[in-house]
């Protein structure tokens, strides 16, 4: 599967994947963000593991156009152990959201494509936190 | 020296201070969970279950399939995606090296972490070199929590010398953890 330009995923170990995905304002073109327009990103963590995971992420953004609204980490999230059904387990899932936003008047010359790159710690319940080497990341087309 | 961490509610860790060693042991929804550090690589890790269950009837007969079910991670980055395999084992497989051989085979050659499925047990191995330094991995099991002992003694197997020392200070608190979320399940 071909990832569109505005998301991304990764994994962790622990058979654990943190994908992101930015929904913009501009319909049909969800990778674009306006001046002054916020857009959200998705967070889903995937626990494939037999322990319980809390996934923890937070943001950096560049160039300083585009900044997080709020906090820069989400609340972190507790997925459950894999469920194991019929033969074989299935991942379960959690879910966290932010939101982005384009800063007018920033000196840039629009368009411009701008990055967020999350920073994702994941921890087993003996508590030793691990975190991917590549963070996932989302590209944004800052729009005027 | 040891960490202890019971949450009162079937979570019990014991970590070496500022050390990658640990041993976990979690029973929820009539489930157990026991992890703990090792240094054995995968084949030995799986070969400690085989050799288990060869003797261990209640083991056995909640591992009692002829095929597994396995995903599977690589180290390479680029291809985050986890492999899905199905292995099929010869009857009588336990206490024959064909599990450990047959798992490990088809395992990408760079594995990071391995889930097995196998009956109504799953057992899963990770690398951790890459987070918490070289030769640092875990092993562990989850099945039925009346298996938790049997559990243990496949840690036992696989554990490092820390995790020895401490699953023998810690049996019996263990044993009283298993045993009280019986009790309070019923």
């Amino acid at each position: 599967m071909t990832n569109s330009p505005c998301e991304d995923k990764q994994a962790a170990g622990h058979l654990v994947w943190h994908k992101v995905k930015f929904h913009g304002p501009v319909a049909g073109r969800k990778c674009d963000l306006p001046e002054n327009q916020s857009g959200t990103v998705d967070h889903e963590f995937i626990n494939g593991s037999i322990y319980q995971q809390t996934f923890a992420t937070s943001v950096s953004t560049q160039p300083t156009a585009l900044r997080v609204a709020g906090p820069a980490s989400p609340p972190p999230v507790v997925v459950t152990k894999a469920f194991k059904g019929w033969l074989r387990s299935q991942p379960t899932t959690g879910i966290a959201a932010q939101a982005l936003e384009h800063v007018p008047a920033t000196g840039v010359v629009l368009p411009l494509t701008a990055t967020a790159e999350f920073t994702t710690t994941v921890t087993p319940p003996w508590n030793t936190p691990s975190s991917p080497s590549t963070p996932p990341t989302v590209s944004i087309t800052l729009t005027a | 020296m040891a960490e202890v961490r019971d949450d009162g509610m079937g979570q019990f860790t014991v970590k070496q201070p500022g050390g990658p060693s640990f041993l976990h042991v979690g029973i929820a929804d009539g489930d157990a969970t026991v992890s703990c550090s090792t240094q054995m690589p995968l084949r030995s890790c799986l070969g400690a279950v085989s050799a288990v269950a060869s003797w261990d009837r209640a083991l056995s007969k909640n591992m009692g399939a002829g095929e597994v079910h396995a995903i599977a991670q690589g180290h390479d980055i680029s291809n985050p995606e986890p492999q899905r395999y199905t292995i099929s084992l010869a009857r009588g497989w336990p206490g024959t090296e064909e599990f450990a051989d047959k798992i490990t085979k088809s395992a990408p050659e760079d594995v990071a972490v391995i889930r097995v499925d196998i009956g109504n047990s799953s057992w899963q191995w990770d690398d951790l070199s890459f987070s918490q330094g070289p030769g640092v991995m875990s092993f562990g099991g989850l099945a039925d929590q009346s298996l938790v002992t049997d559990l243990i003694e496949v840690m036992f197997q696989v554990g490092d010398e820390w995790v020895h020392k401490h699953l023998k200070e810690f049996y019996p608190r263990i044993e009283a953890l298993a045993r009280g979320i019986e009790t309070n399940d019923q």
